[in-house]
């Protein structure tokens, strides 16, 4: 991959402590297997899978741009936006939650990241939506920890 | 803090609303990649009647690639959304505002492509 499409900000440290997003890494999944054990291990948390998108195809169909392995995954969990909708009407606009199943610059560790709602949800400046941003930042956080689980069970 | 422009469409149906967005945000740029259909979603999972509200997930390859290099993880607000709703009186229409949910992010570089796609969106919500 050439220099032009290094991506900024993958420094370890920089990257767990990402404002928006709670993060994991692992080495010892595939791709594949990070989102397999993704899907899984928020399924079992009560989300589901709402979008699935692939930027690295989408980008090298669009522009011919190499960029490494980035999928992103939509989790709703249909109960929460039910809520959240009926105290805002407009927060259709920040879900799904998104979780970013990415290669790093480090040979064989993938990230999986998922935006944390609180940060999202801030902006809209609603006390009601805030105290379900938790709940929702709590059931994503119980998942992400799963996903390693998943790994260690096969 | 708004995070969204929006627009009410009147006299226009809920599927028109959505071709013309579709339209507008294709002048632009951007493509239509992901389309969640809320009151469906909640219907099928919920059982519970909801009124026709759409999420569209709309990207604009260019800056979603120069985003992504300034911020590995601008994935966590792509693709930017415009959500489509039947209220009272016509068909509103919103789209993000990348400018205020992107505040959280603490980039300069990102900062300055978040206002070009600002300055898209708006002109896109404005243009209805």
């Amino acid at each position: 991959m050439s220099d032009k499409n290094k991506i900024a900000k993958e420094n370890y440290k920089e990257s767990m402590e990402t404002s928006y997003c709670i993060s994991k890494r692992f080495g010892s999944m595939t791709f594949q297997e990070a989102i397999d054990y993704s899907k899984k291990a928020f399924e079992n948390n009560g989300f589901e899978v709402v979008m699935h998108f692939d930027l690295q195809n989408h980008i090298k169909k669009k522009l011919d741009e190499d960029i490494r392995r980035y999928t992103l995954l939509g989790m709703c969990n249909a109960a929460l936006a039910i809520d959240a909708l009926s105290v805002e009407n407009k927060v259709g606009i920040m879900l799904p939650c998104n979780i970013i199943i990415q290669e790093t610059g480090e040979e064989g560790v993938l990230e999986v990241a998922v935006t944390d709602p609180l940060a999202a949800l801030e902006i809209a400046d609603n006390g009601k939506l805030k105290s379900l941003g938790k709940r929702a930042k709590d059931q994503l956080q119980k998942a992400l920890n799963e996903v390693e689980h998943q790994n260690n069970k096969l | 803090m708004k995070y969204y422009h929006e627009k009410t469409l009147k006299g226009v149906s809920f599927e028109e609303a959505i071709q013309k967005v579709t339209d507008a945000l294709k002048e632009e740029g951007f493509g239509i990649l992901t389309e969640i259909d809320v009151k469906e979603t909640l219907k099928k999972k919920l059982d519970e009647d909801f009124r026709p509200y759409k999420i569209l997930g709309a990207c604009n390859p260019p800056f979603a690639h120069k985003a992504l290099l300034a911020e590995d993880k601008i994935g966590a607000m792509l693709p930017c959304n415009v959500i489509v709703q039947q209220v009272d009186d016509g068909v509103e229409v919103a789209a993000v505002d990348p400018l205020a949910s992107m505040q959280a992010v603490d980039n300069k570089d990102l900062a300055v492509i978040a206002e070009e796609i600002q300055s898209k969106l708006e002109s896109v919500i404005e243009g209805l």
